[in-house]
């Protein structure tokens, strides 16, 4: 008999400490949810609207980026390629005056034509190269930047209607257990939803990669096939001139 | 010096000069360490590195920057903008 009232004690005081000890320790962020939301929300929502502005800042930039850096790679290899002929032309002419039998001269002009040849074949693979990337970079951006910056407002939108219903509802008298449930439900929602946009950003970052590596492969071809040309066309050069390379 | 003797050391003079202007027009010519051969300007290897020397400016050129850090700058914002704050610990 004192066994089974020892029993019933031990089981009462066990209960007690369950319900009087850790479930409200456990409760307590819930219980206290309405009272403390404005300081929660206070360090939350600012911090999601900042982030979303700094996105469609980012979206902008990058799109004045391409399109500033293009045009100023064009213009620099343009200049590049200028002073590259002029600096063709002088050197040519110099060969040309130290060609002096008909053999020579008609080495020099073969000499000529090799290397206008290549660097003809260089120029035509290298913009078809930049081409090829900028029009594949153009491509994933235009598919999936507009998907990024159209789902960054409704994330922040969502999370706002997050806050301003659990705002309403506890001004109801709602429990600060069901808002602070709904409130967590809602904002799970809200970054699920926007982490498929993530993806997005995954998919651009991968493709741009892959296309970065077969255009530095064209270019890297192209280059290596011109130098093989113009040193095919210097050795036949040399030979005409009967020169002996020391 | 009679007449005989300036006209043998004419002739021998002649053959010299003839023979030295053979050998100058039949030698290969040397491309020295700087690559002019044998004086003139327009050497073949400083020709080919001129132009390999231009083709290197172009890949600099060419394989800069067309805005690949600011895509990069874009999808961070994104995945910042998804961990602004981590529903979890709400």
């Amino acid at each position: 008999m004192m066994q089974i009232i020892s029993k019933k004690i031990a089981l009462f005081i066990g209960s007690a400490l369950i319900i009087g000890v850790i479930f409200p320790a456990i409760a307590f962020g819930q219980a206290n949810f309405c009272a403390n939301m404005t300081a929660r929300f206070a360090n939350y929502y600012p911090v999601v609207q900042q982030r979303v502005a700094n996105l469609q800042a980012k979206i902008a930039d990058s799109q004045t980026r391409i399109t500033t850096q293009r045009a100023q790679k064009d213009a620099n290899l343009a200049s590049a390629r200028t002073l590259a002929d002029t600096s063709k032309i002088t050197y040519y002419a110099n060969l040309e005056a130290s060609a002096t039998t008909d053999a020579e001269k008609s080495a020099v002009q073969n000499f000529e034509t090799a290397v206008n040849n290549a660097e003809a074949a260089k120029r035509t693979a290298i913009d078809s190269a930049t081409a090829t990337y900028r029009t594949g970079v153009d491509a994933i951006l235009a598919q999936k930047q507009p998907l990024i910056q159209a789902a960054a407002p409704t994330f922040e939108a969502a999370v706002k209607a997050v806050v301003d219903k659990a705002k309403t509802d506890c001004a109801n008298g709602v429990s600060s257990a069901t808002v602070f449930a709904n409130a967590k439900a809602g904002l799970k929602t809200a970054i699920a939803q926007f982490k498929d946009v993530v993806q997005y950003g995954g998919m651009i970052n991968t493709q741009m990669t892959v296309l970065k590596s077969a255009r530095n492969a064209a270019y890297q071809k192209a280059n290596s096939d011109y130098r093989v040309a113009v040193q095919t066309a210097a050795n036949a050069l040399n030979l005409a001139f009967g020169a002996t390379v020391q | 010096m009679n007449s005989n003797t300036k006209i043998a050391v004419s002739i021998v003079a002649l053959i010299v000069i003839v023979i030295a202007g053979y050998y100058l027009m039949t030698s290969p010519k040397l491309v020295n360490t700087t690559g002019n051969t044998n004086g003139t300007t327009g050497s073949v290897n400083d020709t080919v590195k001129a132009f390999n020397s231009s083709a290197d400016q172009e890949n600099t050129i060419i394989l800069s920057e067309e805005g690949e850090s600011g895509v990069s700058a874009m999808t961070q914002s994104v995945n910042d903008a998804a961990n602004a704050y981590d529903a979890n610990n709400f």
